[in-house]
C-alpha cells in the first residue's frame, strides 16, 4: 500500500462525509435560504470533487466542465433568493 | 512521483477545508454565521485544489484553464453570498440578539419609506 493509495483514499472519505454534512443540512432546513446555501456548498463541493479527479487519474478532460460549474453555479442561489423576495413584498402588500 | 503526491496533498488539504464548511454548515445556528461558514473555506478550498492541478499537470495550458476558473470562483461566490445575506436580514431570519451593529437598520427604513 503506497503513501498515493492511502491519500486516495482519504480525499474519497473527506469528500463523502462533507458531501453527507451538506446533504443533511439540506433536507433539515428550516428555511429556504438554509437550502440555497446547502445547495450551494453540494456544488462546490462537485467543482473540488473534478479537480481531484483530475489530479488521480491525470487528465484534463473535467477542466471546461469546471469552468462552467464556477460561472453558472451562482443563478441557482440568486434565483432563490429573488423567489423569496418577491413572496415576502407580497405578503407586505398584501398586509399593508 | 514526487509532484504527484505534492498534488494530492495539496487536494486533501482542499478536501479538509471542504469538510470544514459542511460543519459549519450543520453546525451554526442561523443564516449569517451558515453563510460565514459555507463561502469562504469553499473558495479556499478551491484555490488550494486548483493549485493541486497546476502541480500535477505541470503544462500553461491546464493553468491557462485553472486561472478563470479560480477567478470566475472568486467573483461569483460573494454575490450569491451577499443575496442571501440580504434576504435572509429582510425575512427576519436573523437572530437580532447577535447583532452588535446594525447599519442596515436605517438603510432599509429610508428604503421603505421611499416605496
Amino acid at each position: 500500500m503506497t503513501i498515493q493509495t492511502i491519500l486516495i483514499v482519504a480525499i474519497a472519505t473527506v469528500f463523502a462525509i462533507a458531501a453527507l454534512l451538506a446533504i443533511i443540512r439540506m433536507i433539515l432546513g428550516p428555511s429556504i435560504l438554509d437550502r440555497a446555501i446547502a445547495s450551494d456548498v453540494l456544488l462546490s463541493e462537485v467543482l473540488c470533487i473534478l479537480g481531484a479527479d483530475a489530479v488521480i487519474n491525470q487528465h484534463t478532460y473535467m477542466l471546461p466542465v469546471m469552468l462552467m460549474i464556477a460561472s453558472t453555479g451562482i443563478l441557482g442561489t440568486v434565483a432563490v433568493a429573488r423567489f423569496v423576495a418577491r413572496r415576502d413584498r407580497a405578503r407586505e402588500r398584501a398586509d399593508g | 512521483m514526487i509532484f504527484e503526491t505534492i498534488a494530492l496533498v495539496l487536494v486533501l488539504i482542499g478536501a479538509l477545508l471542504c469538510l470544514t464548511a459542511s460543519i459549519g454548515l450543520l453546525r451554526f445556528s442561523d443564516v449569517p454565521a451558515r453563510l460565514h461558514a459555507a463561502t469562504k473555506p469553499q473558495v479556499l478550498g478551491m484555490m488550494v485544489i486548483a493549485i493541486g492541478v497546476a502541480v500535477a499537470m505541470r503544462s500553461w495550458s491546464t493553468l491557462a484553464f485553472l486561472v478563470p476558473i479560480v477567478l470566475i470562483q472568486m467573483a461569483t461566490a460573494p454575490i450569491s453570498a451577499h443575496m442571501v445575506a440580504r434576504q435572509a436580514y429582510r425575512n427576519g431570519s436573523v437572530d437580532q440578539d447577535s447583532v452588535v451593529i446594525d447599519e442596515l437598520a436605517a438603510d432599509a427604513d429610508v428604503l421603505r419609506d421611499s416605496g
